[in-house]
């Protein structure tokens, strides 16, 4: 980029040099143009056309007439001279055979021209002078006029704030330029007059063509030769530094090295600040979701952003919290149906109706409970009452079967169903011994709080019946219906017959069922109410124990 | 020239005025160095024998009209009194520095009051100083023979007596003496003699214009 910049800074340095070139001619003729336009309207003056023709006798006036003029056109010298380019008068200080033929050669000019007017560059008293001659008309010409400005560094430096370039007048010669007028710095003057590069300018490729300078700095310049009288070699250099062209070129690689640093920068801090606002977020919802796949629903993510990351964090703690609030309608279902009719029912699409199943039906009571509750206070009747269904529900469960529903304070459960274990009918069984047992161990308790015991009768029966859900659409119970079911509740009001003596009593479904496991004393047969025909019951000792298997 | 006049005058003065018979003419044809004719040339005739003594010179007038000398080139004799009538609506200052006839009339409209003497000879530049277009030129000689060429650049001087005479031609823009200048052609009487004259002249100036390209400068 720099070479090219290089090669563009000359280019763009020798278009403002051609444009100086015009711009220093156009100054130029501004400047000559002003001087004749003064020397017309003094040759107009009808006193100083006096002062001249009485100029034999008063010359004195006739040049103080000059200087006046002179200064009120801003010119530098002013002279008069008669038809033959003798001097008259005028504020040149040395003015000789040289000066003269100058003079001559410009009056011979200016006739051959329609206005007489001629102007000229000259050397003059060693100072470089543009001079305009024009005659003094009375009306006739009579008389040349002749003005001039000399080239000095302050014209120069107006040129330069115009142009924008630098320009320097010099004579070349052998022993190096001699300077007239220059905008250069002293040092580049001064490497000037001992350079040599300008010994022999335009000379090479082409004549108007731009070159390089070395002097305080590097320039590109070009040469622009005048035709100045008495001064050979005479001309204009015009130039530029190639730095200071070059400047913006750097300022710009500089902005664009700075740009890059900042968009290096930019990114970096980007990286970072996206990494926070989205990789972290992302990870957090991961571990989110990793605990809940281990079963904390209680787990919530929080991302502060107002972004879809944000709206992702909003939709997974609400998907917890669904999730969350089902395990408590699973958990509140199951506290009000058994946890494995709860988990039936959430599995399936809960519809009315039922199956045909071999189900083992288990129905408890308790004996004595509305004297009970006669004698104590509501609320410990209460409290004993759940103390007493809370234990004989989690023997149930526990042994496989799903409390299906408490009537008061009788207990029906179900033993394979809604799901089976192949052994149903040895579970209700042994789940009667044990809750036997329970009633037992909580009648020892219950004294011990000054609370009246009471017993329990149990009865249970295997049987095809028919399992599953009934009721209404709003409002349903999975539950079991048929004979069996019936048989099984009276086997337990049976229970209350003394002779019997049994606080259990199972159908022959459920002996048959339970494969011999337990001991069953078989008691003859029975008229059931609501059945045709008779039944055999069995009673269940409680003196054998309820292993398990 | 104008020594020349006096002496030719004087001599003439002595030899005794020639008869008063019949006259004859000089016809002119004045042309610039590429042929084309040459008009405003002044041509004046001095015979040899000059005649008797000449009543007052009448009065010439130059016109002022529409800001210019009417007419450019006017040839007087010694005494003339010329009027300069300004025929404008705008006054003029018109003026001289020759040296055979130094003068001014300040801005002034219609008839100045005195006509202008032109009492030496030699050729005199006029101009107005308020309008630098306005020139004009007298020439002032001792013959009362005398003309200026026409458009056609010729001229006739009629009444001369015959025999030789002197003849001169003058212009404005003059560059050198013409050629066959002081010829002394010799006036047949009752014929006329056509002289042929070649003048080498500089380029017309312009009047000065303030500033070249018109409209001025800060």
């Amino acid at each position: 980029m720099v070479v090219y910049s290089r090669q563009a800074a000359i280019r763009s340095i020798e278009e403002d040099l051609l444009t100086g070139r015009n711009v220093f001619a156009r100054a130029i003729d501004q400047r000559l143009e002003h001087l004749l336009h003064g020397a017309e309207l003094l040759s107009g003056d009808f006193a100083f056309k006096q002062a001249f023709f009485e100029a034999a006798d008063d010359r004195e006036t006739l040049l103080s007439a000059l200087v006046n003029h002179r200064d009120r056109i801003g010119a530098h010298n002013i002279l008069l001279a008669d038809l033959d380019g003798r001097l008259v008068g005028g504020t040149w200080s040395n003015w000789g055979e040289t000066e003269e033929r100058l003079l001559l050669a410009m009056i011979d000019a200016a006739m051959e021209t329609e206005f007489l007017h001629a102007d000229s560059f000259a050397l003059l008293e060693e100072e470089l002078y543009a001079l305009v001659v024009i005659p003094l008309l009375a009306p006739r010409p009579e008389a040349w006029i002749c003005l001039g400005f000399s080239i000095t560094d302050e014209f120069a430096a107006d040129f330069k704030s115009t142009a924008g370039v630098d320009i320097s007048f010099l004579q070349t010669s052998e022993r190096g330029p001699r300077i007239f007028a220059s905008t250069l710095t002293a040092t580049a003057q001064a490497s000037l007059r001992h350079g040599e590069g300008i010994r022999s300018p335009g000379r090479e490729s082409g004549k108007d063509a731009a070159f390089l300078v070395n002097l305080d700095e590097t320039y590109v310049a070009s040469w622009l030769p005048l035709t100045v009288t008495g001064g050979a070699g005479t001309g204009v250099l015009l130039q530029r530094s190639l730095q200071t062209e070059l400047a913006p070129y750097r300022r710009l690689q500089w902005a664009l090295i700075g740009i890059a640093v900042g968009g290096l920068v930019v990114t970096g801090i980007a990286g970072v600040w996206l990494a926070g606002s989205v990789s972290r977020p992302v990870a957090d919802l991961v571990a989110g979701t990793r605990r809940v796949d281990k079963g904390d629903y209680t787990t919530r993510v929080t991302i502060p952003q107002k972004d879809e990351l944000g709206e992702l964090a909003h939709s997974f703690n609400r998907l917890t919290e669904g999730m969350a609030e089902r395990d408590r309608v699973r958990d509140t279902l199951g506290k009000v149906v058994s946890p494995e009719i709860a988990r039936e029912l959430m599995r399936r699409d809960i519809q009315l109706g039922g199956e045909e199943r071999e189900v083992t039906v288990l129905f408890a009571d308790i004996r004595g409970f509305t004297t009970l509750s006669e004698k104590i206070p509501a609320a410990e009747v209460v409290s004993a009452l759940n103390l007493y269904l809370t234990r004989m529900s989690r023997i149930i469960e526990e042994e496989g079967g799903v409390v299906d529903k408490f009537i008061g304070d009788e207990i029906m459960a179900l033993f394979g169903a809604p799901v089976q274990h192949g052994d149903d009918a040895g579970r209700a069984v042994r789940t009667a011994l044990r809750m036997v047992a329970e009633v037992d161990r909580l009648a020892g308790e219950l004294s011990e709080r000054k609370l009246p015991a009471f017993n329990i009768g149990i009865g249970v029966n295997t049987a095809v019946v028919i399992a599953g859900n009934m009721g209404s659409e709003s409002r349903l119970n999975y539950t079991v219906i048929g004979d069996g079911v019936n048989l099984a509740s009276r086997l337990q009001t049976l229970t209350r017959e003394p002779q019997y003596n049994t606080r259990i009593l199972v159908g022959e479904g459920a002996v048959n069922r339970s494969n011999g496991r337990f001991t069953f004393r078989p008691l003859g047969e029975v008229q059931v109410k609501g059945r045709q025909g008779l039944v055999k019951i069995f009673a269940v000792d409680e003196d054998q124990s309820s292993d398990r298997t | 020239m104008p020594l020349r006049f006096a002496l030719v005058w004087l001599t003439l003065l002595i030899v005794p005025p020639a008869a008063s018979g019949s006259t004859g003419s000089l016809v002119f044809q004045v042309r610039d160095s590429s042929g084309k004719p040459v008009p405003d040339a002044a041509v004046w005739a001095t015979p040899a024998a000059p005649p008797e003594a000449l009543p007052e010179p009448e009065e010439a007038t130059i016109d002022q009209i529409n800001k210019e000398f009417v007419p450019h080139v006017t040839v007087v004799r010694v005494g003339t009194p010329v009027l300069f009538p300004n025929q404008d609506d705008i006054r003029h200052h018109v003026y001289s520095f020759s040296a055979p006839k130094r003068f001014e009339l300040p801005l002034y409209k219609g008839e100045p009051a005195e006509p202008v003497v032109f009492d030496t000879p030699g050729t005199v530049a006029l101009g107005c100083n308020i309008h630098d277009s306005m020139v004009a030129h007298v020439v002032v000689v001792e013959t009362p023979f005398f003309a200026v060429t026409d458009a056609e650049g010729a001229a006739r001087i009629s009444g001369l007596p015959a025999g030789e005479c002197e003849v001169d031609v003058w212009h404005p823009r003059l560059r050198a003496d013409p050629k066959n200048a002081g010829r002394s052609p010799t006036v047949e009487e009752e014929s006329e003699v056509l002289l042929e004259y070649e003048v080498d002249l500089r380029p017309d100036w312009g009047a000065p214009r303030v500033g070249r390209r018109g409209g001025g400068y800060r």
